[in-house]
């Protein structure tokens, strides 16, 4: 007897991620999803992207790694809440383990949930959080053509931040090059220039989160 | 290596339909993979063989994969083609204003099973009391 199926692999993913999505819609709270290879700076980022916007808007952080609650020390002294949440062993993130570990950073009035995927820029693509957008780093030293090396993220994520910028004078990386790659695989994706050191590019990239914020705020319920 | 994890989920939701269509064994679980899912299809069918030894309804199933090629229109000239190299910009127009037909399909299309009724089991219901 044949069956017709026709059911998407990631359902069980996707209908938790659907369920994150509508609450987090009836909060008005923005969510956004950061990948990155290991190493490319998104506790950096992180780091520098809390302490701005402290006194301005309410923040959570959920911070991935397949061990060590590290990072969640880091972020922790910005005064906004931080819960690690340790895969043990899973390359990437799933709506599940933020259903799981959300309790813990939720409180009324945020403005805004940060998600840090684990290090890896294949696994955690194909997998919702329920997020408003997705958005990927490169920093300048792994080489201009990562998004041709890894064009499925490149592709979906919502915005692409090249950082450690202050590099630029001693690795072997051509921005033009990276902007040219990056049309290739996603025509008119907003690329952030950033250097978590000198602080230089953080504006635009802040603007860019605060008009997250601010659609998710105005969207009806 | 997230095509394990793919492979559970393929498992499952195999077994899902199974255990709905009241099927005894499942012959053949057939993929469909989008070629912009970034999966490795021999990997996938390989952690299948695995994967499946686990569920009784499924240790003989062959696993098929049929690979859904990438077609794009172009929003600006209005060409239609198939992206092989992830490049997301009209090769007519150099427009970027596309719109993605398939390719980021990742589903359980269809199955082969064998219920009860077909392997000669007694009926039971109304007719044979």
């Amino acid at each position: 007897m044949k069956l017709d199926v026709r059911e998407p692999v990631l359902k069980a993913n996707d209908d938790i991620a659907a369920d994150l999505r509508r609450m987090f819609r009836q909060r008005h709270m923005a969510v956004v999803n950061l990948i990155s290879s290991p190493g490319a700076g998104k506790t950096t980022l992180l780091e520098r992207t809390l302490d701005r916007l402290r006194g301005d808007l309410k923040v959570a952080v959920l911070v991935g790694d397949v061990q060590t609650e590290n990072d969640a020390h880091r972020l922790e002294r910005f005064g906004f809440a931080v819960q690690q949440i340790i895969t043990g062993g899973t390359c990437h993130l799933e709506a599940r383990m933020i259903a799981e570990h959300l309790p813990q950073v939720l409180s009324p009035g945020l403005d805004l949930l940060l998600v840090e995927n684990v290090g890896n820029l294949v696994c955690p693509t194909d997998f919702d959080l329920g997020e408003d957008a997705k958005v990927v780093l490169l920093s300048t030293p792994e080489g201009e053509d990562k998004p041709l090396k890894y064009p499925a993220i490149f592709h979906r994520a919502a915005a692409a931040v090249l950082t450690k910028i202050d590099l630029l004078p001693y690795v072997d990386c051509n921005v033009a090059t990276v902007r040219r790659y990056l049309r290739a695989v996603h025509p008119g994706m907003p690329l952030f220039e950033v250097s978590a050191v000198s602080g230089q590019g953080l504006d635009a990239w802040l603007a860019w989160l605060q008009a997250e914020v601010q659609a998710k705020r105005v969207l009806s319920d | 290596m997230h095509e394990l994890g793919l492979a559970q989920e393929i498992v499952e939701v195999a077994q899902r339909a199974a255990e709905r269509a009241g099927a005894t064994r499942v012959e053949r679980v057939q993929v469909t993979v989008g070629r912009l899912m970034q999966v490795e299809v021999d990997s996938l069918l390989f952690l299948l063989s695995v994967v499946r030894q686990d569920y009784p309804l499924m240790a003989r199933t062959s696993f098929r994969a049929v690979v859904e090629p990438a077609q794009a229109r172009c929003r600006a000239c209005g060409r239609t083609w198939e992206i092989e190299d992830w490049v997301f910009l009209c090769g007519a127009c150099g427009s970027g204003d596309l719109e993605v037909l398939s390719g980021e399909c990742l589903e359980v299309t269809d199955m082969e099973v064998e219920v009860g009724d077909e392997a000669g089991c007694a009926r039971t219901g109304p007719e044979g009391q």
